[in-house]
């Protein structure tokens, strides 16, 4: 049944989410062309009177829009978000609730499914941004040539250089996988604590449940990050910075990989705590109005 | 008498109201059953907990033997007052939820239901009226296979050639082995249909009887008795 919820959870939100990320990579090229063009135009000042005019007005109308479409594909990131929000507000406490809740399907699948289409979306914006990013900076910032091959010494200079003397101090392979799944866990939390507050906020609110959502949000955020400080602050005394022992590269990147660890355990805890808190409103206080 | 419907001591309170107050109700298998009182009686409230859209505040409510849950779920096909359908879904879209998560819901009558309504099948719902959404989502459940059916006010607000549809989908889908519970306080255009009917008043459930009784035993009408009972 879970396939079956995340194939109609997957449809209801690549119907928006699939052309936003056509329009960011559009937007991307558009913005990457009017940026060369800018430079170009700007280098060259031979010439003057008329076309001097034209060649300004050419580059402030092409830098402005280039601004405009790299703020959009930015924003993107949130209209993302809320998109995925929206759906999972729409899905639970607007009317769909009545075709949601009276499916022969438990509750912590129905939650899943949201949760793992909304972070798949969430991903897939995120590589959308990096890809577009990428084509800017490469094909975007150059003045002489198609491509800036500075930007591509310096990816080079990254894994030929870099990489091989970090691998000196640290565990290279094992420092990205960790970085990758506990980026994946702070997703999950970070999703699930987004739901709980739209959860509450249609538990505590009647009307303006957005608004009241918004507000949970903001309340439980400050939980969080107490609970976060508190319970990081722990880690690091425990790890040794109170003794001041972190002298050595090695003591440090061991330091690092440990923290690294312990946001993992942080965030991990506080993905289940709210996955159970939304499962257990969801079984023990529903009341769709 | 197997019931399908087991309700003890049922009891909800929204904050300072109590819409449901300490019902006791046993429903047979095999009847079309007339939930019929005022507004704000307690009707949608009593169907949404069996469906499982609302907490009862103390109570309890087994279908088929079962206490209300995913299972349960799988065996009432539910109406509710508003339409649930998402709006950017097509006919084709609805087709497919309903056949991918109900194993009981019967394709081919739904596709012989939808095409006599001449719904355009490449249409979203938003594009749709009201009165066609309506009749879509009873088709919709009524094309399941279902041992219990919670009708809520399915013909509430709609004209009375809409009405007579609505009634005639519902019997002429209706398998004598399943249960019907329709929620109305439209007596006179369901009585016709009803082998029993509950009258609920302010959350309590003052009589439960066959149609045929009132008929024989009283020479009333149901909605003649609907009248002289709750009379304002």
């Amino acid at each position: 049944m879970l396939k079956k919820l995340m194939k109609h959870d997957f449809r209801a939100l690549s119907r928006t989410l699939f052309p936003l990320q056509i329009g960011i990579l559009g937007g991307g090229l558009v913005a990457t062309l009017l940026t060369a063009l800018t430079i170009r135009l700007g280098q060259n000042t031979a010439n003057t009177g008329g076309s001097a005019l034209l060649r300004q007005l050419i580059m402030g109308v092409s830098a402005t829009a280039s601004v405009l479409i790299g703020v959009a594909i930015m924003a993107s990131a949130l209209v993302t978000l809320l998109l995925i929000c929206y759906h999972f507000y729409r899905s639970f406490l607007a009317n769909e609730g009545y075709l949601t809740f009276t499916l022969p399907v438990s509750t912590s699948k129905l939650i899943w499914s949201k949760l793992l289409t909304g972070m798949f979306w969430t991903l897939i914006n995120g590589v959308v941004i990096m890809v577009t990013l990428l084509v800017f900076s490469v094909f975007g910032t150059t003045t002489d040539s198609f491509a800036n091959m500075e930007v591509l010494h310096a990816f080079r200079l990254f894994f030929t250089e870099i990489l091989p003397e970090a691998a000196q101090y640290v565990n290279v392979p094992l420092m990205a996988v960790e970085i990758v799944v506990i980026s994946i866990i702070a997703l999950a939390a970070q999703m699930l604590q987004i739901y709980f507050a739209i959860v509450v906020g249609g538990q505590v609110a009647k009307k303006n449940r957005i608004l009241a959502a918004i507000g949970m949000y903001l309340l439980i955020n400050m939980g969080v990050g107490i609970i976060s400080t508190s319970f990081m602050s722990l880690v690091a005394f425990g790890e040794g910075v109170s003794s001041m022992a972190l002298e050595t590269v090695q003591e440090v990147s061991r330091f690092m990989t440990s923290v690294f660890g312990w946001y993992g355990v942080l965030f991990a805890g506080l993905a289940v705590l709210f996955f159970f808190l939304i499962r257990s409103i969801f079984k023990k206080n529903l009341n769709l109005q | 008498m197997q019931s399908i419907l087991e309700v003890r001591a049922l009891s909800k309170r929204y904050s300072s109201t109590l819409a449901l107050n300490n019902v006791d109700l046993s429903l047979p298998k095999g009847k079309i059953i007339g939930l019929l009182g005022p507004n704000g009686s307690g009707k949608t409230t009593l169907l949404k907990i069996v469906a499982g859209l609302l907490t009862p505040t103390s109570g309890t409510v087994l279908v088929d033997n079962q206490p209300v849950g995913e299972g349960t779920k799988a065996l009432i096909s539910y109406l509710p007052e508003c339409t649930y359908l998402p709006d950017w879904m097509t006919m084709e879209d609805c087709l497919d939820y309903f056949a991918d998560f109900y194993s009981d819901f019967d394709m081919a009558r739904a596709r012989e239901m939808l095409s006599r309504l001449n719904v355009p099948a490449k249409k979203r719902m938003k594009q749709l009226s009201k009165g066609t959404r309506e009749k879509m989502q009873l088709v919709l459940v009524m094309s399941r296979r279902a041992k219990l059916y919670l009708l809520d006010e399915p013909i509430g607000g709609v004209d009375p050639a809409t009405r007579d549809y609505i009634l005639d989908t519902i019997i002429g889908n209706y398998d004598n082995e399943a249960t019907i519970l329709i929620s109305t306080h439209l007596i006179a255009d369901v009585e016709k249909v009803l082998d029993e009917f509950l009258f609920l008043k302010e959350g309590v459930i003052t009589m439960h009887d066959t149609t045929d009784n009132v008929r024989e035993a009283q020479g009333k009408s149901l909605d003649e008795l609907f009248r002289e009972v709750f009379r304002c």
